[in-house]
């Protein structure tokens, strides 16, 4: 198999249109938005670009994961360890390694690190994961996001069991994160148009068929896993370092949640999809957050709904499933559209 | 370790293990016929619980309410069936993953606003807290009544499954859903009634998971759903009597090794347990079913 | 003659790929009518689209005056017309006897349902020495009877065979047609069937039709049929089908 001359072009032209996006918005972060505006903005762009992560595994091959956040929280603690300096690891977390206790490491060195040990773990893990059965994937990659938040919770005296590493240095401007972004998005849609995109998509749509034609399927799917989780290191290690405190909470359900929902909201297999999904529960949840506390609207008291947030997109979930269940895009990219070529939506 | 200890903890697997026999079968049962996974299978539980210590609270006998909470459970699967597997039965496999899951946690959403995000406890009567001791090793009355109802309830499904029309029918299914409808049997009903099946399941164990444990909070379901999980999974995915075995079989993991495992590690007992599932996956993905020899013709 | 199945202009396929490009038969009620064609040239897919296993993209197909083409497979066996599917597919954990009352559970009537049993037993000896048997443990002959049977069970009006010699050994091959003759004769069946073995076929059918790449390019009664042999000669060794 090659590269999809047609995929390329199209991955091409959604390129120019979301780094547009993504640089639209650093822009507006660093001349107009206030603090807390700039806060929810940065954080939208690095949680975008770890939705586009996931989709690269999710999308292309079809497979719900919820492992990936397993990854996210392993590249935010090995960064988070890495550049904290000794001083402040001696009381919260006795247990680490003085090698990587000393290191009060600087951005590329704290996320090279993230990203070695998000390889070796996304490498173990990945080879029982790609030889099972579809039906059972999903399960089992919940249980390995179980599985490490049990530990990260549990190890206090390296990661600072349930309260989490604070004071993180903040090592990241809007810049890097930008440049997180544009490299995540790139690296995304040069995947989805390469052989070992197209490969595992062929498996996603009929695996007997992919087989038949020679396609190796634990392989495309390791790989698809493989590079996925890099990207998420990528994103997760920024991520802490520009969050500065984060507990294990942070990468249990509720950002699992989120973050898929994102994705099928916006279409699975779609990276456009995925910025456009994050963009609208992002703002759902930033319309929402605010009736979590109780308002009033003209005379209404609306009383406290906690979990307001996630009911809500529970719900939108649901309705697009069975309304268009490939999400909002389905499996079209932004450089697919084109005056008098507007295809089918979504995928069945 | 003393034979009175040994029998002991024997006896806590045997207790434990019921519980985790009856989750695995209720959600092999669904599993079997649709190969699919129910990921809002645990909030049958938690539907069950509430409903328990609800009428517990209005001053219902626990007996009476036990039922009452069963009943809760199948309507809490047949539920799921309507909203999030019949809308999407020509969807990718993907999308019931995500709407099993998004059920899951509206229901934990609507438990915390419309009860309360707090623990809420049931109080057990009297009777079922005694304890029987015979030569040192401590038989509480709770457990064996787990262990009878358990045997019983597997002893009438069985007895659904091979006896009659519908429950072959579903066995029918499991092994090949397409001819099934070839005979008339229609895809709809097959797999409402699967569905059914598994809430009762689910909906048993969850009266003795509450009336274990005491205290029911919104988020109480995840638990089972990895018990089971794990459960199904080393038994041979789809099996029945592998659900079976597999739920014993983690049990008696879960107990020994809180039995021999140093303090310190018995935390993470439950991560244990998942490294296993991972690792047998990997190893057999089949579990540990045995294979049924057939002939090709 | 009555019409008891009528197809006309059917389409279908499987996904994206068509693989019936507009096909059209009728099978008259007490006829046997073979279908025949090399490999792939869409006699299963005709099969299964008529039971309801595979939705037609275009055309029609009425049974006995109901227009059955949009409707599912359970409520097409519950008018009377019933597939034996290709490959047999019992179910191989149940035993003989659960495979049979299988085939009778759309039926209502408790009482006939059991008699059925009994004379369907009593009419294959061989698998009333196995009833208790798991089907999976069955040879391929007894498996192509059982299935023949366990259809019977619907009471249908009419049976559709797909392939119901294929991987047989030639001796269980008779046998099996020896069937496929008894149930014009003494069940009163109409029968459709899609078979490779062209002689076997003919000999057993009143008529035929050549499905050739999705559509029909011949048809006529068997006699006609064997005359034109050569153009059959020709569809399987390749022609237009490589």
């Amino acid at each position: 198999m090659n590269w999809s001359r047609r995929r390329l072009a199209e991955s091409g032209r959604t390129f120019v249109v979301l780094g547009l996006v993504f640089t639209v918005i650093a822009v507006v972060i660093e001349t107009v938005l206030g603090r807390s505006d700039s806060r929810i903005a940065t954080e939208f762009m690095l949680v975008t670009s770890m939705v586009i992560a996931i989709q690269v595994y999710v999308g292309n091959s079809g497979l719900v994961s919820f492992g990936h956040i397993a990854f996210f929280a392993i590249a935010a603690y090995v960064a988070g360890l890495a550049a904290l300096p000794p001083e402040r690891l001696a009381s919260i977390a006795p247990d680490v390694p003085a090698w990587l206790a000393n290191m009060e490491a600087s951005l590329p060195v704290a996320v090279g690190l993230a990203l070695i040990a998000v390889v070796i773990f996304a490498g173990f893990t990945g080879v029982p994961f790609a030889r099972m059965k579809a039906s059972v994937v999903s399960a089992a990659t919940l249980a390995l996001l179980v599985l490490v938040h049990s530990v990260i919770n549990l190890w206090s005296g390296v990661t600072h069991g349930p309260l989490g590493l604070v004071n993180v240095p903040d090592l990241v401007n809007t810049w890097v994160v930008l440049g997180t972004c544009l490299i995540i998005t790139a690296a995304a849609l040069l995947f989805r148009a390469s052989p070992w995109g197209l490969r595992l998509q062929a498996v996603r749509e009929d695996e007997v068929a992919a087989a038949a034609l020679g396609i190796p399927i634990a392989r495309s799917r390791f790989t698809g896993w493989m590079v996925s989780a890099v990207l998420m290191g990528l994103g997760g290690s920024v991520w802490a370092l520009n969050a500065m405190a984060f507990a294990p909470a942070q990468f249990y359900f509720t950002d699992t949640f989120a973050m898929l929902s994102m994705l099928v909201i916006g279409g699975l297999g779609s990276v456009t999809g995925a910025v456009l999904g994050a963009a609208i529960v992002t703002v759902l949840s930033e319309l929402l957050r605010n009736l979590e506390g109780g308002i009033v609207i003209g005379g209404f008291e609306i009383p406290e709904l906690p979990g307001i947030v996630q009911m809500a997109t529970a719900v939108l979930i649901l309705l697009i499933l069975i309304w268009r269940p490939g999400g909002l895009l389905g499996n079209e990219e932004a450089g697919a559209f084109r005056v008098g070529n507007v295809k089918g939506w979504g995928k069945r | 370790m003393t034979a009175q200890l040994l029998i002991q903890q024997l006896f806590n697997a045997l207790s434990i293990g019921s519980i985790y026999a009856l989750l695995a079968l209720g959600l092999a049962v669904v599993f079997s016929v649709l190969g699919l996974l129910n990921f809002a299978y645990g909030e049958i539980i938690t539907v069950t619980s509430y409903t328990m210590v609800l009428l517990v609270s209005m001053g219902v006998p626990l007996l009476a309410a036990a039922p009452v909470g069963v009943i809760a459970g199948i309507l809490m699967s047949v539920f799921t069936e309507a909203v999030a597997f019949r809308p999407l039965r020509r969807a990718p496999a993907y999308a019931v993953v995500f709407s099993s899951f998004a059920v899951s946690l509206l229901v934990q959403a609507f438990i915390r606003n419309v009860v309360s995000p707090r623990p809420q406890g049931l109080a057990v009567p009297a009777w079922l807290d005694q304890v029987i001791t015979i030569g040192g090793v401590r038989f509480p009355a709770l457990s064996l009544v787990t262990i009878a109802i358990a045997v019983l309830s597997m002893i009438a499904l069985t007895a659904l499954l091979q006896k009659s029309k519908h429950g072959l029918a579903m066995r029918a299914a499991a092994e090949d859903f397409q001819t099934t409808r070839l005979m008339g049997a229609k895809a709809g009903r097959l797999i409402l009634l699967a569905f059914a099946v598994s809430g009762t399941l689910a909906g048993i164990a969850g009266v003795l998971w509450i009336a274990k444990t005491g205290s029911a909070t919104p988020d109480m379901g995840f638990n089972p759903l990895l018990q089971a999980f794990v459960a199904v999974v080393l038994g041979g995915m789809g099996s029945l009597r592998g659900a079976v075995a597999g739920g014993f079989a983690l049990a008696f993991v879960e107990v020994g090794l809180q039995v021999f495992l140093p303090r310190d590690f018995v935390p993470y007992v439950q991560a244990i347990s998942l490294l296993v599932v991972i690792i047998v996956l990997y190893v057999r993905p089949q579990g540990f079913a045995r294979r049924v020899e057939e002939r090709v013709a | 003659m009555t019409i008891l199945l009528e197809v006309r202009d059917l389409e279908a396929g499987y996904g994206p790929v068509r693989v019936l490009h507009g096909v059209s038969l009728d099978v008259n009620k007490g006829e046997v009518v073979a279908i025949l064609g090399a490999n792939g040239a869409g006699k299963s897919t005709l099969m299964t689209a008529i039971s309801g296993l595979v939705r037609p993209t275009a055309g029609s197909i009425r049974f006995r005056d109901t227009t059955i083409s949009s409707l599912a497979t359970e409520q097409i066996t519950r008018l009377g017309l019933t597939l034996v599917p290709e490959g047999r597919r019992v179910f191989a954990k149940l035993t003989v006897l659960e495979n049979l009352k299988m085939g009778a559970y759309a039926r209502r009537d408790r009482a006939r349902i059991a008699t059925d049993l009994d004379s369907m037993l009593e009419r294959f000896p061989v698998l009333a020495e196995r009833r208790a048997q798991r089907a999976g443990t069955l040879s391929g002959g007894e498996q192509q009877q059982l299935a023949i049977c366990r259809a019977l069970m619907s009471s249908p009006s009419c049976i559709l065979l797909d392939e119901p010699s294929l991987g047989l050994a030639p001796v269980m091959v008779d046998r099996v047609f020896d069937v496929v003759a008894q149930l014009r004769e003494r069940d009163g069946l109409t029968v459709v069937l899609v078979e490779q073995s062209i002689a076997n076929a003919l000999e057993v059918a009143d008529r035929a039709y050549l499905v050739s790449n999705g559509r029909i390019t011949s048809s006529g009664t068997s006699a006609q049929m064997v005359d034109a042999a050569r153009e059959l000669e020709a569809a399987y060794l390749g022609g237009d089908d490589a």
